[in-house]
């Protein structure tokens, strides 16, 4: 079944991409078949409300609750913490 | 092909002239703002760019515990931007920066790259780029310990193409 990821960032741009990039690589590394969606952090509220969220990946700070599987994406930009950053997704998407 | 087209676009973005050394400002702000006026001067950015890059690091701050060197990557939308480009600074004293995913904390920041971006869909591949250029501490290292904006133009062409 598809997983419908969600990467947030402020601008929905720049570190959500990269995150993207990595996401789509380890998805396709472990047979995963997922959905990503970029929003920027001020959209991404309405988008859990509106959408099945499977995995968000932020790499700002959100300022609400999140109710949906949550990892942190900094250590996908910074490279400290990357690999175990990486088995919390894979762990994620293999529920 | 399609390397080449990558590569011409990294070179030009990345210029002398935008590879800034022993900057003196002690505060994000003091660099946005010095920054801006060289991007500005240049007609690289609008002249709303100096407050949608303050305001978005102030909202989203961009920096990154990448110990032992720490940087920044404030951004701005592309909106505030007339051509992509790179800004490479190298601080005399570290500035603190507030830390991209705890605004509560504050990371010391030596090297800060502005991401000068025009069009996402252009930059996306540059900016995994740029990602992999400052977990590689070799890069951090040589841009911290060199003084000569050449050579780190030449590092940081060859390290994002």
């Amino acid at each position: 079944m598809k997983k419908n990821i969600l990467l947030v960032c402020g601008t929905g741009i720049a570190t959500s991409t990269v995150v993207g990039e990595k996401i789509k690589e380890i998805a396709k590394e472990n047979g995963f078949d997922v959905n990503i969606n970029q929003v920027k952090v001020t959209e991404a509220k309405s988008h859990i409300k509106d959408n099945k969220v499977d995995l968000l990946i932020a790499t700002t700070q959100l300022p609400f609750e999140v109710e949906v599987p949550y990892v942190k994406g900094l250590p996908f930009i910074s490279g400290v913490g990357e690999e175990e950053t990486i088995k919390k997704v894979i762990k994620i998407l293999e529920d | 092909m399609q390397k080449e087209t990558t590569l011409l676009n990294v070179s030009s973005m990345i210029t002398e002239e935008l590879i800034l050394i022993n900057e003196k400002a002690n505060t994000p702000k003091e660099l946005f703002l010095n920054v801006a006026e060289i991007l500005e001067k240049k007609n690289i950015v609008k002249s709303s760019f100096y407050k949608a890059i303050l305001n978005r690091e102030n909202r989203f701050p961009t920096g990154i515990n990448t110990k032992p060197i720490n940087v920044a990557i404030p951004h701005a939308d592309p909106e505030h931007v007339n051509k992509a480009a790179l800004v490479i600074v190298k601080t005399k004293n570290s500035i603190p920066f507030n830390q991209m995913d705890n605004k509560d904390s504050k990371v010391n920041v030596e090297i800060v790259f502005f991401l000068i971006i025009d069009k996402k869909e252009k930059q996306s591949k540059f900016l995994s780029k740029l990602i992999t250029a400052i977990q590689n501490k070799d890069f951090l290292k040589f841009i911290k310990n060199n003084d000569n904006a050449r050579k780190i133009r030449e590092r940081a062409v060859k390290e994002l193409s």
